[in-house]
């Protein structure tokens, strides 16, 4: 192997370790993504009520999203760059179509202005499926075309990792189904335990006061 | 003879009062604020009454002084904390996320699978303040059946 060769395999294996290590290490989506969209110069144009700058925030109602569990998709509207802008309330989604995407499928999102919050909109959704999920928006806000521009959101988990203690059976007061796993069960020592080791030590000091005589009754 | 049937009495008394108190004396209340030094640390369930098999989450304020009016640490207030769970025998190290918006505050996602009462056992140190191994009990997880409607 010439020197030239040898120079060439370090980065070459260098690379390749690094794409087989990255899906590992990078996670595929963080929480709520922001995104700004510039309406095009409109030259000879004086509209002050329109918007030059639009930002939108979208994310998962509930962080770490959780298969079955009911969920929603919040959308923040803001009139700037940033987040930090002055929200745009109500009425930013009257030309919007939000689409909410899995695999092949996709479904078109209804969306609620916030009472309590200015330029948050929620649309309730429970993800049954394990993984990424996309949204999709598309339209206009305060005079500003929104080219079709995708969200990927954060990865839908398994409950099974946030079970404590981990599932040995049936949960007792719980409606749902729940599914079984092969931990060991651990016994556990509620009130009935103490009940009947008191009533024990009772037992024995009246009996022992009844035989020895200092009981009488 | 009269002396020890004095004794048998309060001894009954004490008896009765250890066989009453699971039933009467509520475990553990809501968030808990906890003061070492010059920072406090409040712990709680995300949402209460925390109900078997829902999806809930333990919240944890991180803040600079003695009480929940103090200015809050964020973001780093865990880098070296050790944070338990605890359940009967069983205990768990959760991993917690800072709030986005809410600084000082710091989330982990539980579903508890049992009835009763957990405990949450933290441990390191915050902004140079040792924290000694300090229990906080949770308030206790319920049935969901109490709750349903009709």
């Amino acid at each position: 192997m010439t020197m030239k060769t040898r120079n060439l395999v370090i980065p070459v294996v260098a690379v390749l370790t690094l794409i087989i290590i990255s899906p590992f290490l990078i996670h595929p989506v963080e929480a709520h993504i922001l995104k700004t969209f510039n309406m095009a110069a409109m030259s000879g144009m004086n509209m002050p009520s329109m918007a030059s700058n639009v930002s939108v925030k979208i994310g998962w109602l509930n962080e770490p999203p959780l298969v079955g569990d009911k969920n929603g998709i919040v959308l923040y509207v803001y009139n700037g760059t940033d987040d930090t802008s002055p929200p745009i309330a109500n009425t930013a989604l009257n030309n919007m179509t939000v689409n909410i995407q899995y695999g092949g499928q996709t479904k078109t999102l209804s969306f609620d202005p916030s009472d309590d919050t200015p330029g948050l909109y929620t649309s309730a959704i429970t993800p049954d499926q394990l993984g990424t999920y996309n949204v999709i928006i598309q339209g206009n806000i305060a005079g500003v075309d929104i080219p079709a521009t995708t969200y990927p959101q954060q990865e839908v988990e398994a409950k099974d990792q946030y079970y404590f203690p981990p599932m040995t059976g049936n949960m007792i007061g719980s409606s749902g189904n729940m599914t079984m796993s092969e931990t060991p069960a651990v016994p556990e020592f509620g009130p009935i335990a103490s009940l009947i080791l008191v009533i024990a030590i009772i037992s024995v000091v009246v009996v022992t006061g009844k035989t020895r005589g200092f009981l009488k009754f | 003879m009269i002396k020890t049937s004095k004794l048998v009495i309060p001894i009954i008394l004490a008896a009765a009062v250890i066989v009453i108190a699971p039933f009467v004396i509520h475990p553990a209340e809501a968030h808990i604020l906890k003061t070492f030094q010059n920072v406090s640390v409040k712990i709680g369930w995300l949402n209460e009454p925390p109900l078997v098999g829902d999806t809930n989450g333990i919240v944890l304020y991180i803040y600079n002084g003695t009480d929940d009016t103090a200015p809050p640490i964020a973001n780093t207030g865990l880098d070296n904390m050790k944070v338990t769970i605890q359940y009967g025998g069983q205990s768990k190290s959760l991993s917690f996320d800072p709030s986005d918006d809410t600084p000082g505050l710091y989330t982990s996602t539980v579903i508890p699978t049992q009835l009763g009462t957990y405990n949450v056992i933290i441990q390191g140190t915050i902004g140079g303040v040792t924290i000694p191994p300090t229990t906080y009990p949770m308030q206790e997880v319920e049935a969901k059946d109490k709750y349903n409607f009709p």
